[in-house]
């Protein structure tokens, strides 16, 4: 039984992005959702908290790939390791709402979608290469 | 003019099956289904589910009096297995229960043991172990093997199409109330009233006219319930004969879609040969159909995709064969478009794919090819009153094809994340059942002392406003107020032998039926009102309005009082009318002739924008031209072009069905199996009439419209395609529809 959520007022210079990718985009349940959280100091991330859905059996806190974004500038380069490293916290299995290549694919786009959403002015297209 | 049955509609006033009031002591039925997809039957053991409380009788194959059969083009399906089961949801046994939940939990006591054999769901492994539903067809025209050296462009390739369930919001069900004499009255939710009445007695062992069948309406069908609701409603006939008690029998939505087949999945090959002037000189395809277990309508449906194979275009030299693959999935079945949307979209990916190689639009090969008058189809029909061209032009003219080109072009290059793709669909739909012989309808009229009108045809109604465009239909031809008629419940014992209101052809021939039956009543109302106003020449009468005019002068004989001084004067205010489509015929030795009375035209531009991150996608508009020939009414036509053209959209982006090796439905609810929603919908939906178009063969000149709007969605698998390229000209993605978002992001990163 869930006794308590316990939700942290964000920090200031907190940075918030929600992502989710569905067959349908209204009333579907997602294939892969990410969040993330940032704590930004100028173009430095200062914490980070990073979370996903759809990718293994339960949603899931990516530690690894968040601790990894602690104290780094951000850049192009920054979010493909991140990537890298996501891709070794999970273990998505191919199921009705995908394949096992599709959800780690749909992942890796959706930790580039925060940062094209929240650092425009930094991340660039080439981040989809 | 609004629908009259809309008000109803959203009151909730409106009665479906489940809402009719049944006699007191119903019992329920539930049907005991096959939970494995290949086996021999080795035990049925029905002693702890018959001992449950409320639990009537359990009937298995053994208790069917007459023929275990329910095939209709081949007998090829029993109602209840006897031996061997060929699907998960095969019928097994029926339980009659006091309540329909005593009946489902008897179900779950029913032990079945099983030899399991070898499982197939794939049609072209299916066609490799010769499990066929019927030998191949093959349609041609010209010599396609001689005229592969005139192309100077030559492109093969694999196109595969996913299946789609029907989605009606009422499931199937039926109801049947024994009567007097051993006569049973089936009140059911189908297309296909005379299959019913047919396979009820085939079952049975009665005579046909011992049966009657009665349709108010559906809750939509799509084709769902053309054959597969005779088998509920059979079912509930055989409980009803058994047990002497009405039977009622409604599927869970669950039930419904395991047990029921969906739209044909394909499987194609195609060739095609251009010439330098970008004329398809030839074009070869061989299309695998994933029929199911058994033939169901899958052999007609074949046909179809045959017919269809070369859509709007003229190409001399033609060789299509279709395959029917015989798997261990539920019988597929019709579905709005019938084998036509299938056919369509393999010649769409050889064209699109031949533009690619040439780097041109696909549209400038699709507009050089267009089917012109003079042309023939290559199953040897002329295309009279070809308008695929003016229907291409228009849209052209008001849409400006190439401005809308450049808008998409403009966009792709400012925009790095998002991609827009452009399509054009021109259509062509061959109109008539392709089996001639169905082409038939009759119609019941009668005219009340009181004036008001009752009228019986064949056709059922299902939402798509068959029952508006007849009455209006008899309004015109009697030139009196739609209010004053009703258009009667469906039913055998008033309208014997119908064809099913499928192929798009419910207002043509029962329309046509029923303007015929009244033509005879106005005939011979106009020869009363001349003798009573004693002029002698009865051409000099008219009735408009309600009123006779003599000479084009009002006269004081309204309808109410010469409907009531014909009946004193013993005067027939009824007629039973029949109609059957002229001039169609078609040869199956040679596969040429005349199969349709006419075809239906229609151009769509489609735009689509991708989110190239994500891999998401939005349909910004779908512009469309469409041949109505003369609508009966406007507000249904567009209704059913729009209702169409999404539902097409689901079939080729959202729709995905999915089963397991196993044969087993793994998108079984509505949590898996997506339909497009309004989101989904495109934003922007115009929709222009073709103007200068009139069809004899209409009733009130127009043409048929239930199923020709649903291949515009084809055009939306293109946009969504071609944006994909745009982002990634190097993309692997395949012609495999739904281009669901996972294809879509998969095509953009490959």
């Amino acid at each position: 039984m869930i006794e308590k959520i316990i939700i942290q007022i964000p920090e200031r210079n907190s940075l918030f992005n929600f992502e989710k990718v569905s067959k349908r985009t209204h009333l579907d349940i997602s294939s892969v959702n990410s969040a993330v959280l940032l704590s930004v100091n100028q173009d430095k991330i200062t914490r980070a908290r990073l979370s996903a859905g759809g990718i293994s059996p339960i949603p899931l806190y990516l530690s690894k790939t968040s601790k990894f974004l602690h104290d780094k500038k951000i850049s192009n380069e920054l979010v493909l390791e991140a990537i890298r490293i996501a891709k070794l916290e999970i273990s998505p299995i191919s199921d009705i709402r995908g394949s096992k290549e599709y959800k780690t694919l749909l992942l890796s786009q959706l930790i580039k979608a925060h940062f094209l959403e929240l650092f425009p002015e930094i991340i660039t297209a080439e981040v989809l290469k | 003019m609004i629908n009259s049955d809309v008000k109803n509609h959203i009151q909730g006033k409106s009665l479906f099956i489940d809402d009719i009031i049944i006699p007191e002591g119903t019992l329920y039925a539930s049907v005991c289904v096959s939970q494995k997809a290949h086996a021999k039957i080795t035990k049925i053991d029905l002693a702890e589910a018959i001992k449950l409380d409320g639990v009537i009788n359990i009937f298995t194959s053994a208790d069917i009096p007459g023929e275990n059969q329910v095939g209709g083009i081949i007998q090829d399906e029993t109602l209840l297995a006897k031996d061997e089961i060929h699907f998960i949801g095969e019928p097994i046994a029926l339980v009659i229960a006091e309540s329909d939940s005593i009946a489902k939990n008897a179900i779950g006591k029913i032990l079945i043991e099983y030899d399991e054999q070898e499982v197939i769901v794939d049609p072209r492994e299916a066609f490799e172990n010769n499990s066929l539903i019927m030998p191949p067809k093959t349609f041609e025209s010209g010599n396609v093997n001689d005229a592969w050296k005139e192309c100077i462009t030559i492109v093969e390739g694999k196109v595969e199409s996913g299946g789609q369930e029907h989605l009606y919001l009422e499931t199937q069900g039926a109801v049947t109330i024994p009567q007097e004499g051993g006569n049973l009255k089936i009140i059911s939710s189908t297309q296909s009233p005379t299959a019913v009445q047919r396979t009820a007695a085939r079952i049975l062992n009665l005579p046909m006219n011992k049966i009657e069948v009665d349709v108010l309406r559906l809750g939509g069908a799509f084709g769902g319930k053309e054959d597969q609701a005779t088998h509920w409603a059979v079912f509930t006939a055989l409980g009803a004969y058994l047990t002497g008690k009405p039977v009622k029998l409604i599927l869970s939505r669950s039930d419904d879609l395991y047990m029921t087949g969906k739209r044909h999945p394909y499987s194609s090959d195609y060739k095609i040969g251009l010439n330098k002037d970008l004329k398809i000189i030839a074009y070869e395809a061989t299309y695998y159909q994933n029929a199911g277990a058994v033939a169901d309508l899958s052999p007609a449906i074949l046909e179809r995709t045959l017919f269809h194979a070369t859509n709007a275009y003229f190409i001399p030299n033609v060789k299509a064969t279709a395959i029917s693959c015989k798997t261990n999935l539920p019988p597929n079945t019709a579905f709005r478009g019938f084998g036509g949307p299938q056919g369509k979209f393999v010649i769409e990916s050889a064209i699109n794919k031949a533009a690619n190689i040439l780097d041109i639009n696909a549209a400038e090969i699709q507009k050089k090819n267009l089917i012109d008058a003079g042309n023939s189809f290559y199953y040897g029909q002329k295309a009279n009153d070809a308008k695929a061209i003016p229907s291409w032009n228009k849209a052209d003219e008001i849409y400006e094809i190439k401005k809308l080109q450049e808008e998409v072009n403009l966009f792709n290059y400012e925009n790095k994340f998002y991609k827009k793709g452009f399509s054009v669909m021109p259509i062509c739909f061959g109109i008539s059942f392709t089996n001639t012989f169905l082409n038939q309808a009759s119609a019941l009229v009668h005219i009340y002392s009181d004036g008001s009108v009752g009228v019986s045809t064949a056709a059922i109604e299902m939402g798509q406003g068959v029952n508006e465009k007849i009455k209006i239909a008899v309004a015109n031809t009697f030139s009196i107020n739609t209010d004053r008629i009703k258009i009667e419940s469906t039913n055998t014992t008033r309208i014997a032998n119908s064809s099913a209101t499928a192929a798009s052809s419910g207002a043509d021939l029962n329309g046509n039926a029923a303007i015929k039956a009244s033509k005879n009543i106005l005939n011979r109302l106009l020869k009363f009102a001349s003798k009573h106003l004693e002029i002698n020449d009865e051409t000099k009468l008219k009735l408009i309005d309600g009123i006779v005019l003599v000479n084009d002068r009002k006269t004081e004989l309204i309808w109410k009082d010469l409907i009531y001084l014909a009946y004193t004067n013993r005067i027939n205010l009824s007629s039973h009318e029949f109609y059957a489509t002229p001039e169609i015929y078609f040869d199956k030795t040679t596969n040429k002739g005349n199969p349709f009375a006419y075809h239906v035209y229609g151009t769509a531009l489609t735009c689509a924008t991708v989110d190239c991150i994500r891999g998401t996608y939005e349909i910004d508009y779908v512009k469309i031209v469409h041949d109505f020939g003369k609508s009966i009414d406007q507000k249904i036509d567009i209704g059913q072009t729009e209702g169409g053209l999404v539902q097409g959209i689901g079939w080729l982006t959202l729709e995905e069905l999915k089963y397991s090796d196993e044969g087993k439905l793994l998108s079984n609810s509505l949590s898996t199996y997506k339909i497009p929603d309004i989101y989904s919908a495109p934003k922007n939906i115009e929709i222009e009439f073709l103007s200068d178009s009139e069809n004899r063969f209409g009733p009130l000149k127009s043409k048929a419209i239930g199923e020709p709007p649903l291949m515009y969605g084809i055009g939306t698998f293109f946009a969504i395609f071609n944006a994909v390229k745009s982002f990634n000209p190097e993309t692997k993605i395949e012609y495999s529809a739904p281009i669901t978002p996972e294809k879509v992001l998969m095509g953009l990163y490959s």
